[in-house]
């Protein structure tokens, strides 16, 4: 609701309006350039720093955001619209979700995610100062700066980000960690020396809304609670295949396939890497790796490898 | 076309976030709204006409997460938060007339946290509720308070508001529980 609050400066509420639905975005870390690993920059990382964060206390509900301020081309009262419309889209699909999340208050997100990847961290990274949970403050450009201008030569530092959403009306769980190397001598946060996301899509339960969510839920959550972990092992998977100079990666053939951002679903182009029963591994054409299940894909490329 | 927009946004999000970092703020009790403390005179008529007395010890502030409500602010003083909100809200409403049945609710704060989504910052504060009915029958019940508001400038103190208002509704939904524990308890 809007609870009769006019700003009296309409740009500021523009700016307003740009930051948050930005960072809406980023929180998604969708579309962040590739930077491949090489072994220049293997061998540059002799020791490295990691900073693991999960800004999210619980698995967000999905929430099919309005955009009239799209449809309508912007302007005060089409985003008033939209910012009303989503407060009371954000309340019913907390609503939907409640009993799902009531029932894994006790699962810790934080600490599944660092039991996981920190054997990566310490055997590929040589990580000493991996920690116990995962963190919960968002370092800012500033203090990531300060960190890699201090890096020594051998020294690196990783960033892990991980973000966790239902979509489809909660018919699949989506997971995505990004990961951004720094090594020595580099202190340009944008520049960094290896950088990609994983994305690991459930396979898809129920028939959406309340419907699914019983059927996550049944059993003390068991089906929700083994996709973390399979959605957390299958993610480490990727990131230890992508870190990896010398693989060889397969190509099936090339696809078009669904994926989801904080905007909803769209369209992509990849090549399918692995299929396994109904899964598949997609290394998508901007570089990032995604796990999926096969309903997701669309029409085969007619150039089959050369996505 | 959904990922071109995207691109333009995070460029222009990441200027935005270059003097960006997670600050403090208190969390103070604000004024309830005029609609909150009509449902508190609302609630409190009906504990009053119960068959039931009611005891509602101090809210524990057990998070796992005390050190960020959102990716830039953190809020302080949120165990005295709930202890002002318990002496001066919670404790005045329930009766003071002395029943047969007494339920006894021991509530924990498990979660408080807040976002931005889409054109909004979201609230939530979650609590789980340990009750017992004359010291027998240990149950528990959840409550989740939501608050959604318009994101104007970003800024600190907004997160925070979204926060104290969502663990206010937390505080009314826990009370508007308890007439009905108390009829189970009286048709038990």
């Amino acid at each position: 609701m809007m609870r009769g609050l006019i700003p009296k400066n309409a740009t500021l509420m523009k700016k307003a309006l740009l930051i948050s639905s930005v960072i809406a975005i980023l929180q998604g870390c969708s579309g962040m350039k590739y930077v491949p690993m090489t072994q220049e920059t293997r061998n540059a990382a002799q020791q490295t720093s990691t900073y693991n964060l999960v800004l999210q206390d619980e698995v967000r509900p999905a929430v099919n955001l309005s955009n009239a301020s799209g449809a309508l081309g912007g302007g005060l009262i089409a985003a008033a619209i939209d910012s009303s419309i989503n407060d009371d889209r954000a309340m019913g699909a907390f609503s939907v979700a409640a009993p799902l999340l009531n029932d894994t208050l006790d699962l810790n997100f934080r600490k599944l995610i660092v039991e996981e990847f920190n054997p990566v961290l310490i055997s590929e990274f040589n990580a000493s100062d991996t920690k116990e949970t995962a963190e919960s403050k968002y370092l800012n450009d500033k203090e990531i700066k300060a960190q890699i201008a201090s890096l020594k030569e051998g020294e690196a530092a990783l960033y892990l980000f991980t973000h966790y959403q239902f979509f489809d009306n909660f018919k699949v769980v989506l997971f995505e960690t990004t990961a951004t190397l720094y090594t020595a001598g580099k202190a340009k946060v944008s520049k960094p020396a290896y950088r990609n996301s994983f994305t690991f899509i459930s396979d898809p339960i129920g028939t959406g809304n309340l419907d699914s969510i019983r059927l996550w839920k049944d059993n003390n959550s068991q089906l929700y609670r083994a996709t973390v972990n399979n959605a957390l092992s299958e993610i480490r998977k990727m990131l230890e295949a992508d870190i990896k100079v010398a693989n060889q990666e397969a190509c099936i053939t090339g696809t078009r396939y669904t994926r989801y951002n904080v905007l909803g679903d769209y369209k992509s182009r990849g090549v399918i890497t692995a299929q396994e029963g109904n899964r598949v591994q997609i290394r998508d054409n901007d570089g990032s790796l995604i796990n999926l299940h096969n309903e997701l894909l669309g029409k085969k490329l007619s150039k089959g490898c050369k996505a | 076309m959904m990922k071109k927009r995207s691109t333009i946004l995070i460029s222009a999000a990441i200027l935005s976030f270059n003097s960006m970092a997670v600050t403090d703020v208190e969390m103070k009790v604000g004024k309830l709204s005029k609609k909150t403390k009509q449902q508190h005179q609302t609630i409190a008529q009906r504990l009053a006409e119960s068959n039931c007395q009611y005891v509602i010890n101090p809210i524990s502030d057990a998070r796992d997460n005390k050190e960020a409500i959102s990716w830039s602010v953190n809020a302080t003083g949120v165990q005295a938060w709930l202890d002002n909100v318990h002496k001066d809200v919670l404790s005045p409403l329930l009766p003071t007339h002395r029943r047969d049945i007494t339920i006894e609710l021991t509530p924990k704060l498990n979660k408080l946290y807040t976002y931005n989504e889409s054109m909004n910052i979201n609230g939530m504060a979650v609590s789980t509720v340990d009750y017992t009915v004359n010291g027998q029958a240990p149950n528990k019940f959840y409550v989740r308070g939501f608050h959604s508001k318009t994101n104007w400038a970003n800024g600190d103190s907004e997160f925070v508001e979204s926060a104290e208002r969502a663990t206010a509704q937390m505080v009314t939904k826990l009370l508007n529980n308890l007439p009905a524990i108390c009829e189970k308890a009286t048709a038990a």
